[in-house]
């Protein structure tokens, strides 16, 4: 009996812990559509994916993207992860990364936002590192709809 | 001037040979005169990367290639007036952290790059911030991996009035890739086979789009965030994926879309954000949704379009589309023209009830060949109840088109 009760007090604790912190999504390279701007999520340097309040994932082909999107929600979505650059395909939590916007390499959209694993030291993307609120902060600001090239970004 | 001309002319092309008189690309480069011209025979050479900063014209003899060896660039342009002709780049190799180019133009104006072949290049040709530049009758193959480790085959950053015409390119992650590009000519291009799109824009104004060819590639072609579009007896065919389409507009404001082929895609045209469409005189042929248009778009016109062969002409997601439809032939027309004035005499609902249900709920599509299914379509279309009223043509046609004629 009381081995039962231990075992499904164990259930409970890996439910709750499963509930409370969802484990890594998985994207589908080439086949996802962004949910935000219907491109196929395709460059692994740059994906990301979101999981509602509803526990739905969502899936996005950039950082830009993710951004406007987390933007226009009324409530911060249950959890953020995004591609790793410094590890192609890789995602990790929101919490995880810092942010650059780089000259090397074309994002997506065009806006040059990279994530990089803090524990990777330094990489060859450059620029000064952004927290993700300085992300969502300049998304907002600039927009997604301008034809002025952001101030880096080509080469 | 004549002097110069004459000199250049006793000179003729700088020959660059196993045996000489020049034994290096490079070297044959820094001795060519402004607007000479360096001549490359057959064989490969494996250089270090090649930089031209002043006119120069560097044509190939048939089999005069230039190998990447998979670790660089092979030629980075930054001066005016630079031609490359008759080439073959290879080998360039892949990397995360460069957008690594077989022939990479930078800040630089007047450039032609024409006839050249380009052989597993991560990027094949990447033009950034060039002005006037024309790449023309390129061929451009890609070994594409499901790594996905490829960039573009001609790629287009924040550049003016450039022109795209006749390549052929396949097996990279977009065919043709424009970013803050404005007054780009882009004809008469054949792209397939690539991972992600054949075509693909975004933020970039008052372009035009004609007879080109855009096959099997696995979304189809993307246009985005621009204004002034004009695509002009275009084919998007065969892009199959679950998600593919033919063409998907994206935030796109004053688009014309004149005699184009949509034919065989899983969707034709997807239209999402787009202000001000005027579709004319297209042919959509055997796709799966011809017509998508989601709540977003407004100020859709659809006029002297052909419609056949599709499981559903034309979706919406929402009673309230905002688009006009006038003097289409339906091939699904059940109405009939007893006065002979070529217009039918009812108008024509296409949106079946049954495409509403599967915009819903995809998984619905299992009952599309169900026969209550039918009988619902039958029902619906006599008396609309549930499909938008406003998607309707008043004046359908009752012969084919011809066209964009």
């Amino acid at each position: 009996m009381t081995r039962h009760t231990a075992a499904a007090t164990a259930l409970v604790a890996v439910v709750g812990l499963l509930g409370c912190s969802p484990s890594t999504p998985s994207v589908a390279w080439d086949i996802d559509n962004c949910d935000y701007c219907r491109m196929t999520v395709s460059d692994r340097r740059f994906g990301a994916a979101a999981v509602t309040n509803g526990g739905r994932t969502l899936h996005f082909d950039s950082i830009e993207c993710l951004a406007a999107w987390t933007e226009a929600q009324p409530k911060p979505p249950r959890a953020i992860f995004i591609a790793d650059a410094s590890a192609p395909g890789t995602l990790l939590p929101v919490a995880a990364l810092r942010f650059h916007r780089t000259a090397i390499g074309t994002s997506p959209m065009g806006k040059g936002f990279v994530a990089v694993a803090k524990t990777a030291g330094h990489t060859d993307w450059d620029g000064p590192a952004l927290t993700w609120d300085e992300v969502r902060a300049t998304v907002s600001q600039e927009g997604m709809s301008t034809t002025t090239p952001p101030p880096s970004g080509g080469h | 001037m004549l002097l110069l001309a004459a000199l250049l002319a006793v000179q003729g092309p700088l020959l660059v040979a196993p045996n000489g008189p020049y034994r290096s690309i490079a070297a044959a480069v820094a001795a060519a005169p402004d607007g000479g011209t360096v001549r490359v025979s057959a064989g490969v050479w494996r250089e270090p990367m090649l930089q031209l900063d002043r006119p120069v014209t560097v044509v190939g003899d048939a089999g005069a290639i230039l190998d990447g060896e998979g670790t660089h660039e092979i030629m980075v342009i930054r001066g005016a007036f630079v031609t490359l002709r008759g080439l073959t780049f290879r080998n360039t190799g892949n990397s995360y952290h460069e957008d690594r180019a077989a022939v990479h133009v930078d800040s630089a104006a007047n450039c032609t790059i024409e006839g050249n072949h380009f052989d597993n290049t991560f990027f094949a040709i990447y033009l950034s911030r060039t002005e006037g530049c024309v790449v023309r009758g390129n061929v451009v193959a890609g070994r594409p991996s499901t790594e996905s480790a490829t960039g573009n085959a001609i790629h287009s950053w924040g550049s003016r009035n450039l022109r795209i015409e006749d390549n052929r390119v396949g097996g990279h992650r977009d065919g043709i890739y424009l970013e803050f590009t404005r007054h780009a000519a882009v004809r008469r291009n054949v792209s397939e086979g690539n991972l992600r799109y054949g075509l693909h824009f975004m933020y970039s104004d008052s372009s035009a789009y004609e007879a080109n060819t855009f096959r099997r590639n696995g979304s189809g072609v993307a246009v985005m965030y621009s204004h002034v579009v004009r695509m002009a007896n275009n084919h998007f065919l065969a892009n199959r994926g679950a998600t593919a389409y033919g063409l998907l507009l994206k935030e796109i404001t004053d688009v014309t879309l004149l005699g184009n082929d949509f034919s065989g895609n899983t969707t034709g045209l997807l239209a999402d954000g787009a202000e001000r469409l005027q579709a004319t005189g297209n042919r959509f042929t055997a796709n799966g949704w011809a017509v998508r248009l989601l709540a977003s778009t407004s100020g859709g016109r659809f006029t002297g379009n052909d419609f056949a062969g599709n499981t559903f002409d034309v979706a919406v997601n929402a009673r309230t589309v905002d688009a006009d439809f006038s003097g289409n032939w339906w091939d699904n027309y059940r109405g009939w023209d007893l006065d002979h004035d070529g217009v039918g005499d009812v108008p024509h609902h296409p949106v079946r009830l049954f495409a509403l249900l599967v915009e819903r709920a995809p998984v619905a599509l299992m009952l599309q060949r169900a026969l209550f299914v039918r009988i619902l379509d039958a029902a619906e279309r006599v008396v609309p109840a549930l499909t938008p009223v406003q998607v309707v043509d008043r004046a359908p046609r009752v012969s084919r088109g011809r066209g964009s004629e």
